[in-house]
């Protein structure tokens, strides 16, 4: 009897704190600040004549290319991008917060920022280390010595190693967003992954979102479907090897992808973002946007 | 009085079924898990799996043990099996957790009062 109670006492302990456990993980949001704006950079919000339909959006100070490619039973999505200013290249916060579990739709988010163009980011929010700078503003500073992006006010990037260089010392080199997902996929036109490189255990086959510079103030962002018997995904070797030799990128980087990888146009989101098996967006920490 | 008893057959047989379970519980969550694999969750079973073959080799030689020393020590089993499956589901997903190392200290500290308790009573028996 005294076994009896000892063993139905700890289970229904145990049990209720992995429901804690599960629930702090996934769904208990905390924000621990607000988006701070100070340090954004100025744009000119003289756009002119602005002529957009599904698949181009110019102005004076934007120019922007939504081409689809199919390549290895995958369906790419790619926004070739030039700018007046990398002012225009833009990064936003689920909810205007830093925290855990803050999260909101890329579709969404691009709304509220009146984004022309935008894709999801490195879904921070899942770590809990890891460099976080945007717009200027340092978040978390903790490494997770994952290989970063570093866009820097000049618009120009750099991968870097969170190992080698602090983030204090990166915002003063002029780092204005970093990125802490990866790998890197090109590096001076050369592929940075091998064939076996995945994201922790993440396979092949996968949706996938990339971002790259092809050169000063000219960007392109990639989205690839996958999960779906019409699309079926991209390996990083794969996806570093389209942005090469299709898009002749100088520096490319991989973002967050499976179910966040979403990329929102013109209102639409374009690609077929898949959750749990089904055509659906998922919502994410943060993303990356073209707009004023 | 302390009191030493064998292994039940029904001990093993629950240990048996929670192998079982977790072993198809690992299986099922990887056939959704688009091609995300974790070991964490490939070999969670392994931890009840680890207690049977103990359990079954005690009732085997007969020796006697102290039942509340084995509940202990089954409980520690339980944490550190639910400590492989959370962490798998961790790695799945792309994310992590600091509470997750709460599992590994219940279960070290269930587990060394099981084996204490085990040995201190054995003693006293004899």
């Amino acid at each position: 009897m005294k076994n009896k109670i000892i063993f139905i006492s700890y289970v229904s302990f145990i049990l209720l704190f992995t429901l804690y456990f599960l629930f702090d993980t996934f769904l208990i949001e905390r924000k621990y600040e607000n988006v701070d704006n100070s340090n954004i950079i100025e744009t000119e919000d003289n756009k002119g004549s602005v002529i957009s339909n599904s698949n181009y959006y110019i102005d004076d100070n934007i120019i922007i290319e939504i081409k689809e490619y199919y390549e290895n039973d995958t369906l790419i999505h790619v926004a070739d991008i030039i700018v007046s200013s990398p002012a225009y290249l833009k990064t936003a916060l689920a909810k205007d917060s830093y925290g855990k579990n803050v999260v909101e739709k890329t579709s969404t988010i691009a709304e509220r920022k009146n984004a022309i163009l935008a894709i999801n980011g490195d879904y921070y929010g899942v770590q809990e280390k890891g460099y976080v700078l945007r717009n200027g503003v340092i978040y978390r500073n903790t490494s997770a010595l994952r290989e970063d992006l570093v866009i820097y006010e000049d618009g120009s990037f750099e991968i870097i190693n969170e190992g080698d260089i602090t983030l204090e010392e990166l915002k003063e080199k002029g780092a204005y967003n970093v990125f802490s997902f990866g790998p890197s996929l090109v590096i001076d036109k050369e592929i940075s992954v091998s064939k076996n490189d995945e994201v922790d255990k993440a396979m092949s086959s996968n949706p996938r979102t990339a971002i790259g510079i092809i050169s000063e103030n000219h960007y392109v962002f990639v989205v690839s479907d996958g999960r779906t018997s019409e699309s079926e995904g991209l390996s990083l070797y794969e996806l570093a090897t389209f942005m090469k030799e299709e898009l002749n990128v100088d520096i490319a980087y991989n973002l967050d992808g499976g179910g966040s990888s979403t990329m929102y146009f013109n209102g639409e989101v374009v690609n077929n973002p898949t959750t749990n098996g089904r055509i659906k967006e998922r919502s994410v920490s943060d993303i990356v946007y073209i707009g004023y | 009085m302390i009191l030493s008893t064998l292994v039940t057959k029904k001990e093993l047989i629950w240990y048996l079924i929670f192998t079982m379970f977790i072993l198809l519980f690992g299986y099922v969550y990887e056939l959704f898990s688009h091609n995300v694999n974790s070991y964490y969750m490939e070999y969670a079973f392994l931890i009840p799996l680890l207690g049977f073959t103990i359990f079954g080799l005690l009732l085997f030689f007969k020796i006697k043990t102290n039942s509340t020393s084995r509940v202990i020590i089954s409980l520690s089993i339980i944490t550190f099996t639910l400590y492989s499956i959370l962490k798998g589901v961790l790695e799945i997903y792309g994310t992590t957790n600091k509470l997750i190392n709460i599992y590994i200290v219940l279960g070290v500290i269930l587990l060394l009062i099981g084996v204490l308790l085990l040995i201190f009573k054995r003693k006293l028996v004899k």
